[in-house]
């Protein structure tokens, strides 16, 4: 919007402050993921093949916190560097029409739209349980799955059983939206704390700074970052060192190489 | 103050999950007691759409202390906590307009009721669907986003 000039004042990006986007989507959204299918679900992970699609800072949180409950995870991806990253933490890497037909357990936290689609659930196990955890209720073709599907019903809370063709279950979350917060109560208040001060500390930015701001996109100042970082670890008891002189005289200079 | 929240006698059962949300957010704390002795957002109207949870909640109060007239909308209309809603709303004075499976026309109507507090500043996830923003040209200084901007995101990604 601001590239084409419709933006009409300044925003600044909370999403891109590293106190937020490092630690809410990583381990919050890990967390509260694993939490909301299990609630949802009481099924055990340990030994299951469960498939996070998309290795962003949120789909590295799910898929870290599935293989720390003992599930087998696959990760897909469509951006080569991030599945090579998912590679090298551990994790399977797929196509997802080769992953459908294996998993127990998929999870789109992708921010794109019909992930899940048609192909992939007529290839799917019986009994495979599919959730979203990343933008809305688009990541997942719903309406595909309701048009192929023979039957329906709320087999419990948060869990609607769809019969397809020849009988295979498929078991949808939470309609397919947000199964952290609609299932179990959204990210822990520990990493919210740290994307709200950055909330609050970007509410006073603005309205201090509007005069100058103009409609753009703008980051959270690095100093707010960085004071919410340093409250963060001092409400923890933690404290870290400085650098010495010697090392700040190192960092600032460019005579010494390795 | 209007509001519309799903029951208002949820409203201590709220404040007790509240006060243990706030056990676990100490920055934010730290920035209400701030907030709340410099007053930096006095006179301001901040129109926040987010997951209402308890969390946000604690934010909501923090823009409050600093001054801010606050107003709340739901981001996603399956992620309300009733519970916290009804204290914001009873025992808070925050204008609140969510109830958790609200139907799509409840959703957008509540959307539009805190937009039409023509606020100064909004803080959110994206107020779900540019239109929304479009027909109301209301953030009178800016906006805090939560959630990435797919084009800002595709341009500044490393990847």
């Amino acid at each position: 919007m601001a590239q084409q000039g419709i933006l009409r004042y300044p925003i600044i990006a909370v999403n891109d402050a590293h106190t937020k986007h490092l630690f809410d989507n990583r381990y919050g959204t890990g967390q509260s993921t694993v939490d909301g299918i299990i609630r949802a679900t009481n099924r055990l992970l340990a030994g299951t093949v469960f498939v996070v699609c998309g290795y962003g800072w949120c789909g590295r949180g799910v898929a870290m916190r599935a293989r720390g409950m003992g599930a087998h995870v696959i990760v897909t991806e469509i951006n080569p560097l991030r599945a090579l990253e998912a590679v090298m933490d551990g994790n399977q890497v797929q196509p997802l029409d080769e992953a459908a037909k294996i998993a127990d357990f998929f999870v789109t936290v992708t921010g794109n739209v019909h992930v899940l689609r048609e192909e992939h659930f007529l290839s799917m196990k019986d009994g495979a349980i599919v959730a979203n955890s990343g933008h809305f209720n688009v990541e997942i073709d719903i309406p595909a799955l309701e048009r192929i599907a023979t039957g329906r019903r709320q087999i419990r809370e948060f869990v609607e059983e769809f019969t397809l063709p020849g009988g295979r279950r498929i078991n949808l979350l939470a309609d397919g939206r947000l199964v952290n917060l609609a299932a179990a109560e959204g990210h822990p208040s520990s990493v919210m704390d740290m994307s709200f001060a950055n909330q609050a500390l970007a509410a006073e930015y603005v309205i201090q700074a509007h005069k100058t701001l103009k409609p753009d996109v703008y980051a959270v100042p690095r100093e707010i970052d960085r004071e919410i970082a340093a409250l963060k670890l001092r409400s923890l008891g933690i404290q870290i060192d400085e650098l010495t002189p010697e090392q700040e005289k190192y960092l600032g200079s460019w005579e010494m190489g390795t | 103050m209007n509001f519309d929240v799903k029951d208002v006698n949820l409203a201590e059962t709220g404040k007790l999950r509240l006060e243990w949300a706030l056990q676990s957010m100490p920055v934010l704390r730290s920035i209400h007691k701030r907030f709340e002795e410099q007053k930096p957002l006095k006179g301001r109207r901040i129109a926040a759409c987010l997951h209402v949870t308890t969390e946000t909640a604690a934010l909501a109060l923090t823009l409050k202390a600093g001054g801010a007239e606050v107003f709340l909308c739901a981001s996603n209309p399956l992620s309300t906590q009733d519970d916290v809603a009804a204290t914001l709303a009873r025992l808070e004075n925050v204008s609140v307009f969510a109830i958790k499976g609200e139907d799509t026309e409840t959703y957008y109507r509540h959307i539009d009721a805190v937009l039409d507090s023509k606020p100064h500043l909004t803080s959110g996830s994206g107020w779900n669907g540019g239109n929304h923003h479009g027909s109301h040209p209301t953030a009178q200084h800016g906006a805090a986003r939560n959630t990435p901007l797919p084009d800002h995101r595709r341009q500044r990604c490393p990847y």
